[in-house]
């Protein structure tokens, strides 16, 4: 591998993060100036840090940077804990984790935990006291989630012709789903389109929020709404409120994110051809009707368990409407695996709760900005289930797995059957860490689920209501590799540890 | 530029490579999954499955809005049919390979432009025509003619030896040449390529490339201790429609040629087209079969079977019994960077490369007349006219910034070759060829492009 390369566009990667903490710096100076909130001088500090370490790179590791597979997977999977790393100074700079009694490797493992939880979308925190922190750190906090969700390496490549004939590598690597769709021959084309679907779709969410007030639905400000349009559009959940969305109580903000996080876990390609005037192109595609089927299921079923008193409890909600409304919202939170929260849905029946755990490994679709396992995959995994059996029934036959009118090759399926046995073992071997530190049996389970999958809540003490901030230490740093593996789709990352990976 | 290329085999994937590194939009269609997996993974290209003449899969391709359109797959029904197909779908520029010469002959009731083919190519009368150069320059490991043939181009190995060894380009233009010779590229030993400047030297084991008219390479040849003497006898191995096409051409330029091919129905039907061709049959790779064919007296020997393995060793037989020049034909562009390790070998025709380069006219953008693409050194050779107000006009070459990786090789103004030093100027309508590396081509475009 060409160790050099792959540390020069390193370099650049740090590069590009300088000029997304430009955004937040602009906030800090204006809140600052205004409120005389001293959050300055930390994103002052991490971009001389980061400008150093970009430049020392770039400048000692000179080459021309010529990517091939090996070196795309190391740029992408380094890339992120990199990025991760410097994403978390401006929290240790400002001192958002300082505590009594908290050491000094401590305070910074509790801020990289943050901000690969931005990063990877996962949205998961180990903040107590959301509403205390300045606006220019809430405001790094959400970016990281939007920069991370349509993928900071695909950005680069977009935009910046300085990762040249690597890039194809690079975003393959990076985009989810199994396959990527290309919109155009070239790759940095397709990948300026998806950015540009995914701002532009971005905007629109913003103007609905921040709008609310027009209508007289809500008091969300413009920088609220920038950050929670932010949050929904990375399917990421980090929001400025203590108490999440669930804090405005408001029926139209909750129809508005619910629409948008349905919206962000679609694939972002159907959106370009809708926008290019094929609206059809939604139906015709078979993962977006079953991630329809199973969103309309599952709201279904759970409107109906916390509206009954099933098993001799006392319904959760009154009203259908109400027990509609937190079902839609909490259903699209947990399947798109955004991870925001209107309801404590803890408080709910068993059915519920095991269904919104189960649709956590669907996650959203392929090309999605969504998490989990992707539709996509279990739909084919199931599929695959079904043939097997049939061939037991008729050992002669040729059972070739459709999807929509296209036959599934079985290079494709074998890369499935891998991927899921992965996330499996990956699981089981981050439960049993969580269940040595100490975490009870529910808590060790769903945290894992819910950072594997970049959801953000999980059940027990991690619960929608709850934070990550009391999971030990080296818990913290399993979780956090835990939201690189997941974001990356494991086997990005996972080939870091083949020795062969590094041999020239 | 929108490419759609229909074949990813060699023709197609080298064609692809070139097309992505110049950044153009590029759709390879194949049946062949594998194929197609071995471009996706090199280039950045979009692929489509499937027959390249079914116009469901050309509009999947995006044929609709393409520039166009390059067929290039084994079948030469496929590549006409996906021709006519595109034209109607409005691809407005489409090349076709065709092998056989029965569909399009002079007179005949089809010609090319019936179904929208802009630029047809034989690969095996490429092939034939690249041998009967490099057969006529001795010597020379690769030659490309350029301005109806009075500049050329010459790849030519420095030998221990070769007065010309050891002296800097300045001592070379100034002194030893009556002749103005471009050396434009120096391929080192150890495989680095160098445009030179006046300081470079010249080395021993060096490969030179050179441009000038064909009297200045008539002097480096002599200078270099080579005597040119007419083609009088070539062998050719292999009755294959190369073979046939080379001895025609051969025939026609006066030589004696032999040709040995081991299959009897085809060595009586290669013997019943050409006249004058005297015609063995019997393994090219038995020493009896070479005596009989007289290859110790042959003056050029080249071997066209098909199979990359049997022509080298045919050649390396050929060499051993007393040919003076052998070249083989070799089919698999990989072996290529192999064939430098065999200095027993005078050269050789890549049999796919060479239609690459032929491809390449069509992508080059307006005044630009003919391409060559070496395959000695990863470098092209642009033949254009200099257009009207383009911005290198009116100033010094050796004042003006020119691209760092390219170097003119040679203008041509009012029917007159002009070898090119500092002080001279380009004028508008000047016939230039241009010597460049790959990540110079589109700044020397711009540079020439009207405005």
């Amino acid at each position: 591998m060409n160790k050099k390369a792959v540390a020069y566009t390193l370099g650049n990667l740090l590069l590009c993060v300088v000029v997304a903490l430009l955004a937040p710096l602009l906030i800090a100076v204006y809140y600052g100036h205004r409120y005389g909130e001293g959050d300055l001088m930390a994103f002052v500090w991490t971009i001389v840090v980061t400008i150093a370490a970009g430049l020392i790179l770039r400048v000692t590791c000179r080459t021309t940077p010529d990517l091939h597979n090996r070196e795309g997977f190391a740029v992408v999977a380094l890339g992120w804990m990199v990025i991760a790393l410097f994403g978390a100074l401006p929290f240790f700079f400002y001192g958002a984790f300082q505590a009594e009694g908290r050491g000094v490797v401590d305070e910074f493992i509790f801020c990289y935990f943050e901000s690969m939880s931005g990063f990877s979308t996962t949205g998961a925190t180990v903040l107590t006291e959301i509403e205390h922190l300045p606006h220019g750190i809430l405001f790094w906090r959400s970016l990281t989630h939007w920069l991370g969700g349509m993928g900071i390496v695909v950005l680069a490549v977009a935009i910046l012709p300085l990762l040249g004939v690597g890039g194809m590598q690079l975003y393959r690597a990076e985009a989810p789903g199994p396959q990527t769709d290309r919109l155009t021959p070239r790759i940095a084309s397709t990948a300026k389109l998806m950015w540009g679907v995914y701002v532009l779709i971005s905007g629109v969410e913003f103007l609905f929020l921040w709008g609310g007030q027009l209508v007289g639905a809500t008091q969300m400000t413009a920088f609220d709404a920038a950050c929670h349009a932010f949050g929904t559009m990375a399917t990421g959940g980090f929001a400025t409120k203590n108490a999440s969305i669930g804090q405005y109580n408001s029926v139209y903000i909750d129809v508005v994110i619910t629409c948008f996080m349905f919206l962000a876990g679609t694939n972002f390609a159907l959106h370009y051809r809708a926008l290019r005037g094929d609206i059809r192109s939604y139906w015709r595609d078979t993962e977006f009707r079953f991630y329809c089927f199973m969103y309309a299921f599952c709201i279904s079923l759970i409107t109906w368990n916390t509206l009954s008193s099933v098993g001799g409890a006392a319904p959760v909600y009154d009203s259908a409407g109400e027990s509609l409304q937190y079902a839609s919202f909490q259903v699209a939170a947990i399947i798109t695996t955004t991870g925001y929260g209107t309801a404590d849905f803890e408080l709910w029946p068993s059915l519920s709760q095991c269904l919104l755990v189960m649709m956590m490994f669907f996650g959203g679709c392929a090309g999605s900005t969504g998490g989990g396992m992707k539709h996509v995959r279990c739909l084919l995994l199931i599929k695959h289930g079904y043939a097997e059996i049939k061939r037991l029934i008729m050992p002669r036959a040729v059972l070739p797995i459709r999807l929509g009118d296209r036959v599934v090759s079985p290079d494709l399926m074998r890369n499935i059957l891998g991927f899921f046995s992965l996330f499996l073992g990956c699981v089981a071997v981050a439960t049993l860490i969580m269940a040595a530190l100490g975490l009870d049996t529910v808590t060790a389970f769903t945290c894992v689920v819910a950072t594997i999958f970049n959801i953000g809540p999980g059940l027990g003490t991690v619960g929608p209501v709850d934070n990550y901030a009391h999971i030990p230490a080296i818990g913290k740093c399993v979780l956090s590799f835990c939201m690189v593996l997941g974001r990356l789709e494991l086997y990005t990352v996972l080939v870091l540890f083949a020795p062969q990976l590094w041999k020239r | 530029m929108k490419a759609i290329i229909i074949g990813a085999g060699e023709v197609g994937y080298h064609t692809a490579a070139v097309l992505t590194a110049e950044r153009h939009d590029v759709v390879v269609i194949d049946p062949s999954r594998q194929s197609l997996g071995r471009a996706e993974e090199h280039f950045d290209l979009m692929t489509v499955q499937g027959s390249g003449a079914s116009p469901r899969v050309l509009a999947e391709a995006g044929a609709a809005d393409a520039d166009l359109l390059i067929a290039v797959t084994n079948s030469d029904e496929i590549n006409i049919l996906a021709c006519l197909i595109a034209g109607r779908m409005g691809v407005p520029t489409k090349a076709a390979r065709v092998s056989s010469p029965d569909y399009f002959i002079d007179g005949g009731v089809l010609t090319p432009a019936d179904v929208g083919i802009d630029l047809l190519i034989s690969p095996e009368a490429l092939c034939a025509q690249e041998f009967f150069r490099l057969l006529n320059t001795p010597e020379a490991r690769e030659t490309v003619d350029f301005v109806d043939g009075r500049v050329q181009l010459i790849a030519f190995q420095m030998k221990v030896g070769n007065p010309i060894c050891g002296k800097t380009m300045r001592e070379l233009r100034q002194e030893t040449f009556d002749h103005p010779l471009v050396i434009a590229a120096i391929k080192r030993a150890d495989g680095s390529t160098v445009i030179p400047t006046g300081h470079d030297q010249i080395h021993d084991g060096d490969e030179i490339f050179a441009f000038g008219s064909r009297d200045a390479v008539h002097e480096l040849l002599e200078l270099s201790g080579v005597a040119e003497r007419p083609l009088d006898r070539v062998v050719i191995a292999g009755g294959s429609r190369i073979g046939v096409e080379l001895a025609t051409v051969l025939e026609e330029a006066g030589a004696h040629v032999t040709v040995i091919e081991p299959d009897l129905a085809l060595a009586e039907k290669v013997s019943a087209t050409l006249r004058r061709t005297t015609v063995i049959h019997g393994n090219p790779l038995h020493t009896d079969v070479l005596d009989e064919a007289a290859v110790s007296e042959a003056d050029g020997f080249v071997s066209v079977t098909g199979d990359d393995e049997h022509d080298i060793m045919t050649c390396i037989a050929a060499k051993q019994r007393g040919a003076n020049r052998v070249l083989p034909l070799i089919q698999k562009p990989r072996y290529l960077p192999v064939l430098d390790a065999m200095p027993t070998l005078d050269g050789a025709v890549s049999r796919h490369l060479t239609s690459v380069s032929h491809l390449l006219r069509l992508i080059r953008r307006g005044e630009v007349i003919s391409v060559a693409s070496l395959h000695e050194i990863e470098a092209e050779a642009i033949e254009l006219v200099a257009g009207e107000g383009a911005r290198v006009l009116g100033q010094e070459l050796g004042k003006m910034k020119f691209p760092k990786d390219a170097i003119v090789g040679a203008l041509v103004r009012d029917g007159e070759v002009i070898m090119p030093a500092g002080h001279d100027r380009i004028e508008a309508g000047d016939r230039v060829v241009v010597f460049c590396l790959p990540q110079a081509v589109a700044n020397v475009e711009k540079l020439f492009a009207s405005r």
